[in-house]
């Protein structure tokens, strides 16, 4: 079964929520001019733009289909949930989770559902995990790469960790708003090109230095983004491990924690591809697509078959194989 | 060939003594540490600067240099440079500078090339010290951060300052100052781990889809710590490049400016060094200490020789070759070679 472990997904019942209620908890709905729901925050530049392509699960087994992929692992992108007063993210994050259960519950070989936690409220986020979690085909928790401004290493967030570990549910993550945003401009595009990168850079910096993957050895995390600038950065953080007091306080060099990461296909480049399977394994690298966004692959099986030197072993671990072993499927 | 260094910081003592004396008019707070070294506090810089006497003291560093099997050290300024001041004592500054770069050079002409600091909070003040500077003996490469007190490097004012740079011959050397995010980065160092390598991925951002590059196709343009994260995300600006309107104005894909750069050793990863010699050829890599930081080696050669399968020719380059070729040292310095 080839798995596409990073696909976004607006479901109909959270953009419904999202569309009666975003506006009175502080944020703008409006229509794109081809009269999609468009959610904004006040301040920030970057929208989201609901289309039904990310939002009618029949037009995703199209394009699964299309895309030669069996299993979509929904996800939510922005703006997430964190934004919201924490009553009005908890509403957000139950319907999206019981709409992920229901997905899954009709098209069980199609459709793997993760979890949306109101993080900004971590005694909210404990009892809808502990509910989440029995829900039917619920298989990870995502989160993004900050909860407003807050690093993952943040100890507000460690019971949550403390849950997924014990439930044995792997973290996804994925970035949110990156910092940064006065020196990208709106010229480049350099917030989603470089600026997402970062911030997989800093959640997986911030999860080893701070001593998250220590405290809980058998939690697992996905970085998205083929992990970002993390893995090229690793040398730069195992020699700040040796040098600076305030990056010791960790049981290991971080190039040591490279394995206990997943990265997804997304980098556009498959020779740099290659290069990551030679540095952290092929063991740990999950098929993504990022559907449906412009960033996304068209053709993600055509992209792995493209890796130079790819062998039929570490095709299969990356379509197949690594997600199920990620997902406890 | 001479093994050169190019990236390699020095805080001249007349540049120093300027700062001591007029530096407080213009915002600057001089101070002591508990070692006894000099610092400075600025505004605004999450960064406090420490003015250690081996990167003062140029018999110092003759020895270091020794020590580490380095014939020639580029010098440069880093952090906070001085786009921090106003103009006019920028302007000094980077004058001071530059003369001392010089005078080292002058005094030590085989093992001593400076880069020349422009004040570039003014682009007119700039080109009238670039003019002067770039007649001095010893100059060999024009310096500057990556951004300009916020402004990325696509900023039209500076493209007279491209213009000069490029008709003189000079390669461009770039370093991070002051890198943004910096609400994020207050723990684990990361503001130097992980902000220092992003501010790459910025100015080439901004050089590449800026048209800088287009506009200046003789300018070479050196990026210390390997290029930071700027060569690992290449594919993605190539995407970026295919699929966005915003980048509908490119006619040829990021990564085909690839080359355009030189790329310095500092990755702390032997691996990794050989997996970007892969991508942008070995003879794009120059040798970079960071002297004299904790970030940087001790032992620059050392660390070349740990690249896997490193072969003859390519330590041979690295080391020297393509420092020479870049900085154009056969033609203008030919008595550091003979």
């Amino acid at each position: 079964m080839v798995i596409d472990t990073h696909a976004h997904w607006y479901a109909k019942d959270f953009v419904a929520l999202l569309e009666a209620e975003a506006e009175q908890n502080g944020a703008l709905m409006s229509r794109s001019r081809k009269g999609n729901p468009v959610f904004a925050l006040p301040g920030i530049g970057q929208k989201s733009t609901m289309k039904p392509e990310m939002i009618e699960p029949g037009l995703m087994i199209d394009a699964m289909n299309a895309r030669r992929i069996d299993a979509y692992v929904l996800s939510l992108t922005n703006p997430m949930v964190y934004w919201a007063p924490p009553q009005f993210g908890l509403e957000l994050s139950k319907t999206w989770n019981d709409a992920s259960a229901a997905a899954h519950a009709g098209h069980p070989d199609r459709f793997i559902g993760t979890m949306m936690l109101p993080l900004q409220d971590p005694a909210l986020a404990l009892p809808e995990i502990e509910r989440a979690a029995k829900l039917r085909g619920m298989r990870a928790l995502y989160m993004a790469t900050h909860v407003n401004g807050r690093n993952l290493d943040d100890k507000s967030l460690w019971p949550v960790y403390e849950r997924c570990e014990r439930l044995g549910l792997p973290i996804l993550l994925h970035p949110l708003y990156p910092c940064g945003g006065e020196r990208y401009g709106a010229q480049y595009f350099l917030r989603n090109l470089l600026g997402n990168p970062y911030e997989v850079g800093i959640a997986a910096a911030s999860l080893v230095f701070g001593g998250v993957m220590d405290a809980f050895p058998k939690l697992t995390v996905m970085l998205p983004q083929a992990g970002g600038t993390f893995p090229w950065l690793v040398g730069r953080m195992d020699h700040g491990w040796e040098v600076r007091k305030e990056c010791q306080d960790i049981e290991h060099r971080p190039s040591a924690y490279l394995q206990r990461f997943y990265y997804d296909t997304i980098t556009h480049h498959p020779g740099i591809m290659r290069s990551l399977i030679d540095l952290v394994g092929a063991e740990r690298v999950v098929l993504g697509s990022d559907y449906d966004q412009d960033m996304s692959y068209e053709r993600p099986v055509d992209f792995v078959d493209s890796i130079p030197g790819l062998s039929a072993r570490e095709r299969s671990l990356i379509l197949e194989d690594n997600a199920a072993r990620l997902l406890n499927l | 060939m001479p093994i050169t260094d190019v990236h390699a910081h020095w805080f001249p003592p007349e540049w120093l003594a300027l700062l001591e004396e007029e530096g407080a008019a213009n915002g600057a707070k001089m101070g002591t540490n508990k070692k006894g070294w000099r610092t400075l506090t600025l505004p605004g810089f999450a960064l406090v600067q420490n003015f250690q006497p081996d990167m003062i003291d140029l018999d110092v560093m003759i020895g270091k240099m020794d020590e580490a099997g380095i014939d020639i050290r580029v010098f440069s300024l880093t952090n906070p440079m001085v786009y921090w001041a106003k103009p006019e004592f920028g302007l000094k500054l980077s004058r001071a500078f530059n003369d001392a770069c010089a005078q080292a050079h002058r005094k030590h002409p085989k093992r001593f090339l400076g880069t020349i600091m422009l004040p570039m909070q003014s682009p007119e003040l700039a080109l009238t010290e670039l003019e002067r500077a770039a007649q001095l003996p010893g100059m060999c490469s024009v310096y500057m951060a990556m951004h300009v007190n916020g402004k990325n490097l696509d900023e039209k004012s500076y493209w007279p300052v491209y213009e000069r740079i490029e008709a003189l011959g000079l390669p461009l050397s770039l370093h991070p100052v002051n890198p943004c995010c910096i609400e994020r980065m207050s723990s684990f160092h990361m503001r130097n781990l992980i902000g220092n390598p992003h501010e790459a991925a910025i100015a080439a951002a901004s050089l590449i889809f800026g048209g800088v590059l287009d506009d200046f196709p003789k300018l070479h343009v050196v990026l210390p710590h390997a290029g930071g994260s700027f060569p690992w995300l290449s594919g993605r600006y190539d995407n970026g490049v295919a699929t966005r309107h915003e980048l509908a104005h490119m006619k040829q894909p990021a990564s085909a400016y690839l080359r355009r750069f030189y790329y310095d050793t500092i990755s702390h990863d032997p691996q990794i060094m050989r997996f970007l010699m892969q991508k942008v050829g070995a003879d794009r890599i120059v040798v970079g200490s960071d002297y004299n930081f904790d970030a940087g080696y001790q032992r620059p050669v050392e660390f070349v020789d740990r690249i896997p399968e490193l072969t003859k020719r390519e330590r041979e380059m690295i080391l020297g070759g393509n420092a020479a070729e870049v900085l154009r040292l056969q033609e203008r310095f030919a008595a550091m070679l003979a």
